[in-house]
């Protein structure tokens, strides 16, 4: 017999000597086996998404914060800022995809499950049959497969092929036509366990979408500060229409957010969230309102309060750390910042209602750091408050809290609800 | 020769009756514990990736559509979870330890024939991790060098290269064995 013969005799009869072993498995592998399958049935149900939820909860943060806007916008009394906004909870909706909090174990599991995707990814070909084949006819078979193989440089010289007979040529290539269909099969059949891996995978990177409210404080709030309005009437012309503030004093508005944004877990510790937000910002002061008309004549010329709005529309980003996470609380870090742009700023006469607009140019940047606290109410509900130091540039922005306190504490409270 | 398994008892795992998948493992499990064993080479590491690979498949149990043996669909979930485990640890490194090994004769086949289970087991389990993934795949679950090459990210070359140091590594030690 030949020499590759022997060694295809030799993997033969080492095949069937381990075919039959057979090794007592530990007792406590079921109850782990059997844990595990548990914990992957309570999170096949969790990371059940629905697409249809996904929008409804988008539309319904788009619908919120547009209604927000209209509703802040309209026109209003003289009030400084509406009671019911100062200090109040504004609802936070967050449904992530999947679940917050994982534990280690499963941690493991998943980084497990994504190295498997990963090398099955490189699986091209999958034995149809992993029953071991015994025999002549097996060592035939065997020995068509090496030799239908290409030829190994130097390294494996000792191995010599040997020149296939033409009957012996016309099976291995029947039988290697056999193994690519059955290949072809199973490799349908195995990629789907691998890929329904890599999607679940994917889902499991965690989005989540949050509604959020957000109310700024700072110690000058209501106080007067100094300064001079940062707006064109600052360089208004004795025949130019515009405002003109006449002392230094204003009463500052609470600032109100709202948004809605995406946050998404790159790691079981760091995410990443991006967003969209409205800011109304307000203040009052007492100014004096020239009207001139094209003519040059000036109709209107009044000394009242007036009460100044401004509307920022806003991309917040903040990178979030997950301190501690357990099943009752997480406790996270987070920091970011945020780019702003003024597209209304508005200037009422109290006294006569009179409204007047000014354009704002340039956007306000901001920086904001702080640590965060979410607190567990049931499997789908959580109450977080996230209190934040926040930084205002100075980027030539309508005077307003913000130019005036340019740092700022900011709390953020509300509920996340996860699908 | 490979078992066969009920396919009302395939079922009734995929509906997730625990009596049935414990039925299931039990029929399962001392055979696919030995390959665990023969992929990483250590017992109690064997028990992770037997404790991983039951649960991906049970949770992957609907996919097997019939076509082939069933055992065989489960040698490969857990062939694949041994590889990941390997990768890992990244302990398939395609070492230089068998460069003694070469130039070695291949002995004739009563040296195999002389050889129990478990003495094979031992020595399979003391090739380099690198070495025995190779001749796991190749020579026991049949493999081709292209579908090894493939899945370990390396050259057919390569995969012939390590088969063939294996499988002198471990005539040398059978012939050891044989004059002791």
């Amino acid at each position: 017999m030949s020499e590759k013969n022997n060694i295809f005799e030799n993997d033969l009869l080492m095949r069937a000597i381990l075919e039959g072993g057979q090794e007592e498995v530990p007792g406590h592998i079921w109850d782990a086996v059997s844990a595990g399958l548990d914990k992957a049935a309570s999170g096949q149900k969790k990371t059940v998404t629905l697409w249809w939820r996904r929008a409804g909860v988008s539309v319904a943060a788009v619908a919120a914060a547009v209604a927000s806007v209209l509703v802040l916008s309209r026109p209003e009394s003289a009030d400084i800022v509406p009671a019911a906004v100062q200090g109040d909870m504004i609802a936070v909706v967050e449904q992530p995809a999947q679940e917050n909090i994982m534990t280690e174990e499963a941690v493991e599991m998943e980084a497990g499950r994504q190295l498997q995707k990963k090398a099955a990814g490189l699986m091209a070909y999958v034995p149809e049959a992993s029953v071991m084949q015994t025999g002549p006819a097996a060592i035939e078979e065997l020995s068509a497969r090496e030799d239908a193989q290409t030829a190994a440089p130097e390294e494996t010289a000792e191995i010599r092929k040997e020149e296939m007979s033409p009957a012996a040529q016309e099976r291995a290539s029947e039988k290697a036509a056999a193994k690519r269909v059955s290949d072809e099969v199973s490799t349908k059949e195995y990629f789907p366990v691998v890929w329904d891996d890599e999607d679940d995978q994917r889902n499991k990177v965690r989005t989540s979408v949050v509604v959020s409210g957000i109310t700024g404080a700072s110690s000058s709030q209501n106080k007067g500060a100094s300064g001079i309005l940062k707006a064109p009437a600052l360089t208004l012309a004795p025949a130019e229409t515009g405002i003109i503030e006449k002392n230094s004093t204003s009463r500052y508005g609470l600032p109100v957010s709202v948004g809605a944004g995406v946050k998404i877990d790159f790691t079981p510790k760091w995410s990443l969230g991006v967003g969209l937000n409205y800011t109304l910002l307000t203040r009052t002061f007492n100014g004096t309102y020239t009207h001139v008309s094209e003519a040059g004549a000036i109709n209107n010329l009044v000394t009242s309060d007036i009460r100044n709005s401004q509307h920022y529309i806003g991309i917040p980003v903040n990178a979030y750390y997950n301190i501690v996470s357990s099943k009752h609380v997480n406790f996270y870090a987070y920091a970011g910042g945020a780019v702003e742009k003024c597209v209304y700023d508005k200037y009422r006469v109290i006294t006569n209602s009179i409204v007047h607009k000014e354009p704002a140019k340039g956007v306000q940047l901001s920086a904001n750091i702080g640590f965060g606290a979410e607190f567990m109410l049931g499997e789908h509900l959580g109450l977080y408050l996230d209190p934040s130091l926040r930084y205002y540039f100075d980027c030539d922005q309508p005077k307003s809290i913000r130019t005036e306190q340019p740092l700022m504490l900011g709390f953020e409270l509300g509920f996340r609800f996860r699908l | 020769m490979a078992e066969t398994f009920d396919p009302k008892l395939i079922e009734s795992c995929i509906k997730g009756d625990r009596a049935a998948q414990k039925a299931l493992y039990d029929r399962l499990a001392p055979r696919m514990f030995p390959l665990c064993i023969r992929y990483v080479g250590d017992r109690s590491l064997a028990e992770d990736i037997l404790q991983e690979g039951f649960i991906t498949l049970f949770t992957r149990l609907e996919s097997y559509k019939g076509e082939g043996s069933f055992e065989g669909w489960a040698r490969r979930i857990f062939v694949t979870t041994a590889l990941m485990s390997l990768r890992k640890k990244d302990a398939l490194k395609m070492s230089e330890d068998l460069e003694a090994a070469r130039g070695l004769k291949t002995e004739t086949s009563s040296q195999v024939q002389n050889i129990g289970y478990k003495e094979l087991m031992e020595l399979i389990m003391t090739l380099p991790p690198g070495f025995r993934t190779v001749f796991n795949m190749y020579a026991i679950e049949g493999y081709s060098h292209k579908e090894i090459a493939d899945m370990l990210g390396i050259t057919e070359t390569t995969s012939r290269t390590q088969l063939s140091r294996a499988r002198i590594w471990l005539q040398e030690k059978i012939k050891k064995r044989e004059d002791v």
